[in-house]
């Protein structure tokens, strides 16, 4: 980024605050140890005389079905949301801005056969192909069994197959609309090449669309690991996520509500955040915001 | 556009006051409608083809089976008229023409039982059933029946005699058999009997009332979502209290729950009803307006070995990991003590279940030493480990997605944690986990599931040699631990053909010292089913088997 | 236009095949037919039982054998019958279809109608008071669950107050019971999809209100209203369209979770059941049509930027 574009995130007050938050949020997970240790309290150990209390000194946020420290579960749980939402969430960005350019740029063929296929993927059901997943025994692919981070890359890898045809859709669109536009086809007509015209005339007018696509799938993606949990392909018990969270607090709504907001709450501040700093970004990068201001 | 759009939504808004009904009018002596709510919604609604409990729940009050299990778990006659046993001479064993000990059973079909458009069930009735089902290409559902029954005699127009070609305990038993209207399906499967499945009229005119022979009969059906009831003017039997029966299908039990306090639904029916924990919670704040009944049933919650993994082949280690783990605890505190833990997988209620054979209980002590003998000392992680090194690490899975299952999973795993041994929890969807995982034996350590069984249920597919499942028998069979034992196999040939119960009596006393020794599976509990009725229903008897408490709907009272 | 239509229904066709093909191959490799989950589930069915039941439904054919009759069958018009529900396959699609329009096609509208607005309007003051308010009912609408929407919903209206059934289709016919049973799942859906809207309307038309042709209107004496409806929406339509295009298609293929809170008997659960049970007849029909939803609202979005600016080149 350049020093201007700092300049006008730094000036978006809310993007900055986000900022914070999630820096603030991240912290706190990576912490969680250490906070664990604090309290004296495994998050990972059910205790059944402890279940479903309110909240106290010792339980800040009160205790789960199974009697663990909510307030680490919600922490725990940060780490997996968290990295599954915000790095699902950059690479269905990046693969979709890449087609979505490479379409717009070689038409015909090219982009006829691209976009069918993001029509395809939108088409196809997704159930029978992530059971077939689930089938899939990693050991016998050489890949070790039940290691987390095997669990978060195939859940990544998952949400992103599925997830960049929308910024794909929307980044075509937008540059298709851009190329036609007398800077850029001046700047064709001028012999640029293709990449110097999409890299500075096309990606920066981009920039809104693809950031306000992608950081609005940041809160689906969270909620999203849950369903593949559900599925056996996300992470396995006793670890936490906040999808898993909510996901397992829905037979209790009448019952402990609780159990639902705390997590519900940081998936609504992360999506907040997120789209907030997208905001800030997309105004930063986009190229004539100054002209605006002025 | 902004206009529009407002007044659109205001417009939906504003007629939902306007166009609310007054709530639930108090309760009185007669009723014209009861609404159940249940969580699944029948693919057909032929009594004969494939077998799923909304099916059964709903056909209970439409249409009745010969004999079926009541109540007290005592097989009992709904449409003949009297139950045939040896003792009363209407079944005579004889030798069937294979040359195996057989029998002819003879059963009256009740004088009153009538099909919904008057005409009486008769003997042509289960004849046609009979040719029918024993036809593969029919696709009815299991055929031990139609294998077994090789011959059948009309003695009149009520009366049959079936030939068996098998002598067991369970000869009078025919709850899979039920007549099915000759008069208007057997023109639709002679016609073709491989499209019979598609052409059924119980499927193309489920409404007529001819297909129906119990106290209501479907008058109306919206596909996935609900089935209307009305009674069967030529049911001759007791009169049943509702005038409509209405049967709603709402699948997510917390939807399920909301239905029932918005005063949608009155009852939860709960053969296919709310999570136990649930209705638990719900008891405690609704108690007042619904009665709650729990049912202990035949579902058999266990953990199924892998006898094949080294570690879990030593007994030892088995009964350790059983000792380790205090099963009442998980049954008083997640499920207030309303499951009782299995000892065998004979149910308590079942009449050859023995309380005297020695089980393991919680016993951290016996855990640690049986552990010490085989040779697993602690580690300096807390994890036992061998001579060699290893780690007493096992896998431990489930069916991914099943909330109730995953908490005792995870208690468990707190549990065996204490005693030093380390079980990783690795879940899959159901597809998975039953037809490849386990079926096929891959698990590689623990996996938890149910059975479901009726009453005195043979276990013959779980526990016998012959079926562990292979590949070269296409891996049929479902002894998936792998479980080995002579003299069970013994006795689980035998016990079938011995028909007098005392002689019985000791064999399953001693099938279940084998099992509690042995310990091929590790027994958890029995699940209950969580009935709701509204205080202002009576009568309704749950099994906790297969046959549903509809079967028994003329019962039903409405209290003053 | 007309070349466009015919070079779209070309690849519609190879498109279709192709995706035919993997649905089948995809439910062909699901491990564990419903004849094992059936003998799970029923002590009383043996392996005998279960090869009998197989070959009837002619599950132990090749895959391959079984997609081509599949395939010359569709051809000629004849899906088959559905093998779970045992009636042609057609006819329960139709039946959850017309339940999933009734529900759909008001949502959608509803969304897009409030969604843009909203959109429209906070662009126009960016980081006013207005424009936070729109951006967090929309951070709202994109993080709340469908699920935990829709059972507050429920237990507001229905369970609190009394004044809306929680959930199934009406039983009576007529238009008041229609309106009452679809109140609260069209409000759900409504409120889910409208954040993606208004967030996407907000972003195009803020960057279409900087283009220098809005400061030519405005300085020729244009009102606000012209400048914002005219001359800025007709440029901020294009990501607003595609976004709409690629909604509508998701949402044909079912709204599984709201389905599921509202115990709607649409296409989500019939094509959940569908896959689950191994019925490839209802299975590949549902997919036939999502996909032709797609496709089709991938051309209509294609064309409606052609019609907005004839210079895109396809």
């Amino acid at each position: 980024m350049t020093g201007r574009a700092w300049q006008r995130f730094l000036g978006h007050h809310a993007a900055v605050a986000s900022v914070f938050l999630l820096a603030l949020i991240a912290a706190s997970a990576l912490a969680a140890p250490l906070i664990a240790a604090a309290l004296g309290h495994d998050p990972f150990t059910p205790d059944l005389f402890k279940r479903f209390e309110a909240a106290s000194p010792a339980h800040p946020l009160g205790t789960d079905e199974l009697g663990r420290d909510l307030l680490l579960r919600l922490l725990y749980g940060a780490r997996v949301s968290l990295a599954v939402g915000l790095v699902a969430a950059l690479v269905s960005a990046v693969i979709g801005t890449a087609v979505g350019l490479t379409a717009a740029w070689f038409g015909g063929a090219v982009d006829a056969a691209l976009m069918r296929l993001a029509d395809g993927l939108i088409a196809l059901p997704s159930l029978p192909l992530l059971i077939v997943l689930a089938a899939v025994d990693p050991a016998r692919l050489g890949l070790p069994r039940g290691a987390m981070w095997f669990d978060l890359a195939r859940i990544v890898l998952i949400i992103a197959v599925f997830g960049w045809v929308k910024v794909a859709r929307i980044a075509r669109a937008s540059a298709l609309s851009i190329l036609r536009r007398d800077y850029a086809r001046a700047a064709v007509a001028l012999g640029a090449s293709g990449g110097r015209v999409l890299w500075r005339h096309v990606a920066p007018n981009l920039a809104a669309h693809v950031t306000v696509a992608s950081t609005q799938t940041v809160g689906a993606v969270i909620l999203l690991e849950s369903v593949l949990s559900f599925l056996g392909l996300g992470i396995q018990p006793p670890l936490p996520s906040w999808g898993n969270m909510l996901a397992s607090a829905q037979e209790l709504v009448f019952a402990a509500p609780m159990a639902a907001v705390w997590p519900g709450m940081m998936i609504f501040l992360t999506v907040v955040a997120t789209n907030f700093i997208g905001d800030g970004l997309a105004d930063a990068l986009d190229p004539r915001a100054d002209i605006v201001k002025a | 556009m902004r206009v529009a759009g407002a007044v659109a939504l205001a417009a939906a808004l504003a007629t939902a006051p306007a166009a609310a009904q007054p709530r639930e009018a108090p309760a009185s002596a007669t009723r014209e409608q009861l609404t159940i709510g249940i969580t699944q919604f029948p693919s057909t609604f032929h009594p004969a083809i494939e077998n799923m409990a909304a099916k059964s729940y709903i056909l209970g009050l439409a249409r009745r089976p010969m004999t079926t299990y009541d109540a007290e778990w005592a097989l009992t006659c709904l449409l003949c008229a009297r139950l045939p046993t040896i003792e009363n001479g209407d079944a005579v064993p004889e030798t069937a023409p294979n040359g195996n000990p057989g029998i002819r059973v003879t059963y009256r079909i009740r004088d009153d039982a009538t099909w919904g458009d008057g005409s009486p069930v008769t003997a042509e009735d289960l004849v046609f059933s009979w040719t029918a089902g024993r036809e593969a290409a029919t696709g009815m559902g299991p055929a031990e029946l139609y294998r077994s029954l090789h011959r059948i005699v009309v003695v009149d127009e009520r009366t049959i005699t079936l030939h068996f070609d098998k002598l067991t305990f369970a000869y009078n038993a025919i709850n899979d058999f039920q007549p099915l209207p000759a008069r208007l399906e057997k023109p639709v499967w002679e016609a073709d009997p491989r499209g019979y499945r598609t052409r059924t009229l119980y499927d193309r005119e489920t409404t007529n009332p001819g297909l129906w022979n119990g106290p209501y009969r479907i008058t109306a059906v919206q596909a996935g979502a609900s089935v209307t009831l009305e009674r069967n003017e030529a049911w001759k039997g007791p009169a049943p209290a509702f005038r409509r029966i209405t049967v709603r299908t709402i699948e997510n039990t917390t939807a399920l729950e909301a239905a029932l306090l918005a005063g949608q639904i009155d009852m939860i029916g709960g053969e296919l009803g709310l999570s136990l924990d649930q209705a638990l919670a719900l008891e405690k704040r609704a108690a007042s307006r619904f009665r709650f009944h729990f049912q202990p049933g035949l579902v058999y919650e266990h953990l199924d070995v892998n006898l094949d993994i080294p570690t879990l082949k030593d007994a030892r280690v088995r009964r350790a990991l059983l000792a380790a783990i205090d099963r009442q605890q998980i049954v008083d505190r997640l499920f207030e003590g309303r499951q009782p833990v299995a000892r065998t997988f004979v149910n308590p209620l079942d009449w050859m279940a023995d309380d005297s054979i020695p089980a393991t209980g919680f016993d951290p002590a016996l855990a640690r030493r049986l552990l010490e003998e085989a040779g697993w000392r602690p580690g300096p992680d807390g994890i036992r480990r061998n001579d060699a090194g290893e780690r007493l690490s096992l896998e431990l899975m489930t069916t991914a997605g099943n909330r109730s299952r995953e908490l005792v999973q995870q208690v468990l795993q707190g549990m065996w944690r204490q005693a030093g041994i380390e079980v990783r929890i690795r879940n899959e969807p159901p597809r998975v986990f039953f037809g490849e995982t386990v079926s096929r034996r891959r698990f590689q350590g623990l996996a938890l599931f149910a059975w479901i069984s009726s009453p005195e249920n043979v276990p013959r597919t779980i526990l016998h040699s012959s079926e562990i499942p292979r590949e070269e028998t296409n891996w049929s069979g479902q002894n998936y631990t792998g479980f080995r034992n002579a003299e069970m196999d013994e006795l689980i040939e035998r016990i079938p053909v011995t028909l007098d119960k005392d002689e019985r009596r000791p064999m399953w006393r001693r099938v279940q010292e084998i099992y509690a020794e042995e310990l091929p599976v590790l027994p958890l509990f029995f699940r209950s089913d969580a009935h709701i009725w509204p205080r202002w229903l009576e009568g309704v008897r749950p099994t906790g088997h297969l046959a549903p408490s509809t079967l028994w709907v003329e019962q039903w009272r409405v209290a003053r | 236009m007309l070349r466009l239509i015919g070079g779209r229904l070309a690849q519609a066709a190879i498109t279709l095949a192709l995706l035919s093909f993997a649905t089948f191959l995809l439910i062909g490799l699901m491990p564990g037919d419903p004849i094992d989950l059936a003998i799970a589930g029923d002590p009383r069915l043996g392996a005998e039982d279960a090869a009998r039941l197989r070959a009837l439904h002619g599950l132990d054919q090749p895959l391959l054998a079984r997609y081509w009759a599949w395939a010359t069958g569709a051809l000629q018009g004849q899906f088959g019958f559905s093998r779970l529900f045992a009636r042609p396959a057609a006819e329960v699609l139709g039946d959850a279809l017309l339940a999933s329009l009734a529900l759909l096609l008001p949502a959608t509208i509803l969304s897009a109608a409030i969604g843009v607005t909203l959109g429209i309007l906070a662009a126009r003051r960016p980081r006013s008071g207005l424009d936070y308010t729109v951006n967090f009912i929309a951070f709202a609408g994109v993080s709340l669950p469908s699920f935990w929407l829709g059972i507050l919903l429920v237990i507001l209206f229905a369970v609190t107050l009394g004044w809306l059934p929680a959930g199934g289709p009406p039983d009576a016919p007529g238009i008041v019971p229609w309106l009452r049973h679809l109140a609260l799942p069209m409000a759900t859906l409504t409120v889910l999809g409208l954040a993606s809207y208004a967030r996407q309307t907000r972003a195009a038309m803020m960057e279409a209100l900087r283009d220098p042709w809005i400061r030519t209107a405005r300085a020729k004496g244009a009102g606000e209203r012209a400048v914002v409806l005219r001359h800025a929406l007709p440029n901020a339509a294009v990501p607003i369209i595609t976004v709409a295009a690629l909604d509508f298609a998701t949402l044909v293929s079912g709204a599984l979770v709201t389905e599921a809170v509202f115990a709607w008997p649409g296409m989500g659960k019939t094509i959940y059941d569908a896959i689950l049970g191994n019925d490839y007849n209802l299975a590949l029909l549902a997919l036939l049509l999502s996909a032709a939803v797609t496709l089709a609202a991938s051309l209509a979005a294609d064309i409606a930027q052609i019609a907005i600016d004839p210079r895109v080149r396809t």
